[in-house]
């Protein structure tokens, strides 16, 4: 995006008005929906001039900061003004905790990143889309990617997240094959039905695929390639292709709002409901293998929390809506 | 010669009032070593603003100058103080490194020095928004404000604080 000229210098104040524009942008962009139409005009506003491109520079620059902040920290310091609710916060912090924790970062409140791809899902959001040639995606929570269909082939760069493919045959005249690439390597279609999922989009992170109907060939950078068949999953990075194993029954239960889970550890089921809400969830190590089965509605997280309660000896403590802890019941 | 009055000069006001500021900030603060410290810190204050204001009423502008860092630092001794009894009821693994708790508790202390100047109720709406993470909705419900209302004060506290000069 270019940027109208201008002899302000760079760290020139923001003149007051732009700052509350651009504080206003932010509520907007911070909300629970935001239509295209928004998106569009906040995209007008940024380019209309250098002022308002700077603002919105800063207010990112700022974002930036919060999130060098550990969330515990930030709340016990900042939310409570008087000394003994300060006090009772930080005990409050006590319970929550437990060796091992992670130091969490204040959550990251910058959807609008992945708001450039050609798709999105937000969190907690599920969609399906039928590309040109009658290719279906079931795009999972969290989930960007960009489409790119060429006369050679037919790409889909799945920058975050999980999607499920089922291919439809090539309309164009000379069949191309159809290919979902992520940050480790590419995964060709030679069957139908496959999913794949990105974790961390950056290199040094992995990829995973599980091939439900037909096959897939994985190919990475250093000229590796696998074929997975149908009921096998793998994982790969950008060196290397793990050998596939049986997949899970119930991988593409998502698409149909569910998570399925077979004597599944506990710290790996929280791992999967905690991609469909934001924040963290955490599980303490005493716990962490406890068993879980059964079929558990992805739609509402909380609810999910509640029967594990129930149904195991755990307690999941809340210190704020973003930061959820399991713990061994007590007592 | 016709009568010149003395060349100004911030010598000259720290000659005159110096010692006068200590035994003022002294009584306030409890503590000769931090009295001696914001006594220093006021006067490199001064000597950003326009010295012919200055020297028209020297002791209001010192007073005024001194005050504000009077508040700023039982605001930074308290956030300070919080900080510690966070972290030290953090379990030894999930404390953050040395070198970015120091940087962190700056950034706390900047945060809280903003938030300070917003009347409570926009400060409580961006908090609940910002570190609990609630929805619009939720926050509104909370305050009993509507949540047009809620948006603006978050609007209002992100104006504040997030345009660092």
């Amino acid at each position: 995006m270019s940027v109208p000229y201008t002899d302000a210098p760079a760290d020139a104040p923001i003149p007051p008005a732009v700052r509350r524009e651009a504080a206003t942008w932010l509520v907007e962009l911070q909300s629970r929906s935001v239509s295209a139409y928004t998106l569009s005009r906040w995209r007008a506003w940024r380019a209309s001039h250098p002022d308002h491109e700077r603002a919105w520079q800063r207010i990112e620059a700022f974002e930036g900061k919060l999130q060098t902040l550990s969330s515990p920290l930030a709340h016990a310091t900042l939310a409570q003004p008087a000394s003994a609710q300060r006090r009772r916060a930080i005990q409050k912090l006590a319970l929550v905790l437990f060796a091992g924790g992670t130091a969490w970062a204040i959550e990251d409140r910058t959807p609008w990143r992945s708001w450039t791809a050609d798709h999105h899902t937000d969190t907690g959001e599920r969609t399906a889309i039928t590309l040109a040639d009658g290719t279906r995606i079931d795009m999972n929570s969290r989930t960007a990617i960009n489409v790119h269909y060429s006369p050679s082939e037919r790409l889909v760069r799945l920058v975050s997240g999980e999607i499920l493919v089922t291919t439809a045959p090539d309309t164009a005249p000379l069949a191309r094959p159809f290919i979902v690439e992520t940050a480790q390597g590419r995964a060709r279609a030679i069957g139908t039905r496959y999913a794949v999922l990105q974790q961390e989009g950056d290199h040094a992170g992995h990829s995973h695929i599980t091939v439900f109907d037909g096959a897939v060939e994985i190919s990475i950078g250093n000229g590796r390639f696998r074929r997975i068949e149908a009921g096998e999953q793998a994982t790969f990075t950008r060196e290397h292709i793990d050998a596939p194993h049986a997949a899970i029954e119930g991988a593409d239960a998502w698409t149909q709002d569910m998570i399925v889970a077979h004597d599944m550890p506990l710290a790996d089921f929280l791992e999967a409901i905690a991609r469909h809400r934001p924040g963290r969830l955490a599980c303490a190590p005493e716990i962490a293998g406890l068993k879980v089965s059964g079929t558990y509605p992805v739609a509402d997280t909380d609810k999910v929390l509640d029967i594990l309660q129930r149904s195991l000896p755990i307690e999941v403590r809340r210190l704020t809506r973003y930061w959820v802890t399991v713990h061994p019941r007590q007592g | 010669m016709p009568d010149q009055a003395p060349p100004l000069s911030v010598e000259t006001l720290y000659c005159d009032h110096h010692g006068w500021l200590q035994g003022w900030l002294r009584r306030r603060l409890g503590n000769p070593f931090d009295a001696a410290d914001l006594a220093h810190d006021t006067f490199v204050r001064v000597l950003a603003k326009d010295l012919a204001a200055v020297m028209r009423e020297p002791r209001a502008m010192l007073t005024t100058i001194a005050h504000g860092m009077v508040v700023s630092l039982h605001r930074r001794r308290k956030i300070e103080q919080a900080y510690l009894d966070a972290l030290a009821v953090l379990p030894e693994p999930s404390l953050p490194p040395e070198e970015t708790r120091a940087i962190m508790l700056e950034t706390l202390v900047e945060i809280d020095a903003r938030l300070d100047r917003l009347p409570t109720i926009v400060r409580k709406a961006f908090l609940l928004a910002r570190l609990d993470g609630l929805e619009q909705a939720d926050i509104a419900a909370q305050l009993g404000v509507s949540i047009p209302t809620v948006k603006r004060y978050i609007a209002r506290a992100v104006e504040q604080c997030y345009f660092l000069d």
